[in-house]
């Protein structure tokens, strides 16, 4: 070999030991973002799900009513809420974050009591129960309430009867305070827990078809994934807080938030937001992925890597039709790492 | 030797040079600004207090070496960008001199080496980075060290750092001249080092808010190797105003650098070997 070309062959064996003794060390690889199927519409084993609930409503003064509702969705839209949200526990209960979460409840010590203690009355919670919504008018529980024990758990077997299947019974408050707690029976497949008779009348209208139809908080199509809900702009504002500007702004631009999350493996959250002004909406837009973006840089100069490793999971898409989709995806490896800290690890969350 | 003597008479031209004895007046003029200004009676009044009371007056007054740490951080780190900066722009035209027209014929018909040419004149400039940063850190040591009593080697040590910094800075810019006989393009080739010691040194943060792709890549492989000369300042301030920091890690840093520097010279001899004159 001519001698010059060994200058060369050692220039490119100093670059490479300058390479590795100048290398940065670098944070744990980051877990790339995992390519999940948004949830953006009924999947067909939801949309079984879903004309499964359909039932058709009793007679409404002689004037039998032939459209058909989910009794659950329907006693969400009465009284006219804005926001409100859905668990489907039962499928929930049955995916691998479920699993994660029974573990983690099981093993905080304490946390089992509530579970148990419903249990006891009757109602398990990992069997019975089908699915949880709320609104700003209350919680709405459906699911097979055959075995509950009502004198139990409300204090009387049985509640004023109104319409054709409800009983409405108002629980006193507890001797350390509280409100009185009115408790809404339709049948043995769904609770509404409210604190008005008026609501709770409202709720089993609702249900039965009784009087105009309420203005559907949420359709039985948008009843895809294992949490999904609407929040109105100002409930978001209120929920999120923030000075006074920031919520004014945030109400004038989001009229409507809608949320979908999906947990059959890896976590998928969709919230599309929509509002009059698409302008106003596009700027909201840039604005999150500024902020998202701002965020996981100053995160990941912090040394906050599990902050940063987060926000590098969310993305703001382009506005479509109107709306602008606020899109996260969380690998399940990275929930379970979250979550560690239920089994009494103590580097739980720090890897 | 034959590379010292070349460095000799490089040091022996730069004393010619109008830039280095205007950079060494201002040094000396900056140092006996401060031994005459510098108002230290904080210092000196809690010494005399407690040689009268036998402790201070102000329980709170502060320990003098630690009131004189962002002192030498300052200094340090002026010392090492000023340095870096001055280096790049009073060092460029030395590359193009050895190679000019008529001087380049007459060293290659002496009895040396051309890789030895190459060295000594990278010696050279080594030896005078080195006599500027120890001289202004030297002196701010003596300064200091006349007022307050606090005597500390560490500043001068961050000056040396500083100067084998400016050493892999320079080794790319004697490799571009070899190239190209342009101070201008040498000077370039020296600032964009610089620039990508800087870029270096956040590498981490920077490749986490780039996309995937080429440039990604093209980023990620260039700022592998360029030392971070960023770490390397921080190294000194810390090392100029007794802060903590990792002895291994600043050892490996500096040999990362040294190797820079080296390949970047090996790069240059492979071409100097081949070019004709």
């Amino acid at each position: 070999m001519e001698r010059r070309w060994l200058w060369l062959l050692a220039a490119g064996l100093l670059v490479i030991a300058a390479a590795w003794l100048v290398r940065i060390p670098e944070p744990h690889a980051p877990v790339p973002r995992p390519e999940v199927e948004m949830p953006r519409q009924l999947r067909p084993a939801e949309r079984q799900r879903m004309l499964s609930r359909l039932t058709r409503p009793p007679a409404d003064a002689g004037a039998p009513r032939t459209e058909v509702r989910d009794p659950m969705l329907a006693a969400l839209s009465a009284g006219g809420a804005g926001s409100g949200l859905v668990l489907e526990v039962n499928a929930l209960r049955n995916s691998p974050l479920g699993e994660l979460l029974l573990n983690c409840l099981a093993a905080r010590d304490g946390r089992g009591n509530a579970l148990e203690a419903l249990q006891r009355m009757g109602i398990d919670p990992l069997r019975d129960v089908d699915r949880v919504g709320i609104t700003e008018h209350g919680i709405v529980v459906s699911g097979d309430f055959r075995r509950a024990n009502w004198e139990g758990l409300l204090g009387t077997a049985t509640g004023a009867p109104y319409g054709e299947r409800g009983q409405i019974t108002a629980v006193d408050p507890r001797t350390d305070g509280g409100s009185t707690l009115v408790a809404t029976r339709w049948g043995d497949s769904l609770l509404h827990l409210g604190d008005s008779e008026e609501d709770a009348r409202r709720v089993l209208d609702a249900v039965e078809g009784r009087g105009a139809a309420p203005r559907p908080l949420l359709s039985p199509e948008q009843s895809y994934g294992e949490l999904y809900g609407v929040v109105s702009g100002p409930d978001l504002a209120r929920t999120l807080g923030g000075n006074e500007a920031w919520a004014t702004a945030l109400v004038e631009t989001a009229s409507r938030v809608e949320v979908h999350l999906d947990a059959r493996r890896d976590v998928a959250l969709v919230a599309d937001v929509s509002g009059e002004d698409a302008r106003k909406l596009e700027d909201l837009g840039k604005t999150l992925g500024g902020a998202l973006a701002l965020s996981r840089a100053q995160a990941r100069a912090g040394g906050d890597d599990e902050t940063a490793e987060l926000l590098s999971f969310a993305r703001v898409s382009p506005a479509q039709g109107g709306a602008l989709s606020l899109e996260v995806a969380l690998p399940l490896e990275v929930v379970a790492r979250r979550l560690a800290f239920c089994r009494g690890d103590a580097d739980a969350g720090r890897r | 030797m034959i590379s010292l003597a070349v460095a000799r008479d490089l040091l022996l031209e730069a004393a010619a040079r109008r830039w280095f004895l205007a950079l060494g007046l201002a040094l000396t003029g900056l140092l006996l600004l401060l031994l005459i200004s510098l108002r230290l009676e904080v210092v000196d009044g809690a010494l005399a207090a407690t040689r009268l009371f036998g402790q201070p007056l102000h329980h709170s007054i502060q320990a003098a070496d630690v009131a004189l740490r962002p002192v030498f951080l300052v200094a340090s780190q002026l010392v090492f960008w000023g340095g870096l900066c001055f280096g790049v722009l009073s060092c460029a035209d030395f590359g193009p001199a050895l190679l000019s027209p008529g001087r380049i014929e007459h060293l290659l018909s002496l009895p040396v080496r051309r890789w030895e040419l190459l060295a000594g004149t990278f010696l050279g400039v080594l030896a005078l980075a080195l006599a500027g940063a120890v001289y202004a850190s030297a002196g701010l040591v003596l300064v200091l060290g006349a007022k307050t009593g606090v005597w500390t080697g560490w500043p001068v040590v961050s000056a040396v750092l500083a100067a084998l910094a400016f050493g892999s800075v320079y080794a790319g810019m004697l490799a571009v001249t070899v190239w190209v006989r342009s101070a201008a393009l040498s000077a370039a080739a020296g600032a964009s080092l610089v620039v990508l010691g800087l870029l270096a040194t956040h590498r981490a943060a920077l490749l986490d808010v780039m996309g995937p792709g080429v440039g990604r890549t093209f980023f990620a492989g260039l700022t592998s190797v360029v030392p971070p000369l960023g770490k390397l300042a921080d190294a000194a301030g810390a090392l100029a105003s007794s802060a903590p920091f990792a002895p291994g890690g600043l050892v490996r840093l500096l040999a990362g650098t040294l190797a820079f520097a080296a390949a970047l010279l090996a790069v240059a001899v492979w071409r100097f070997e081949r070019r004709d004159f």
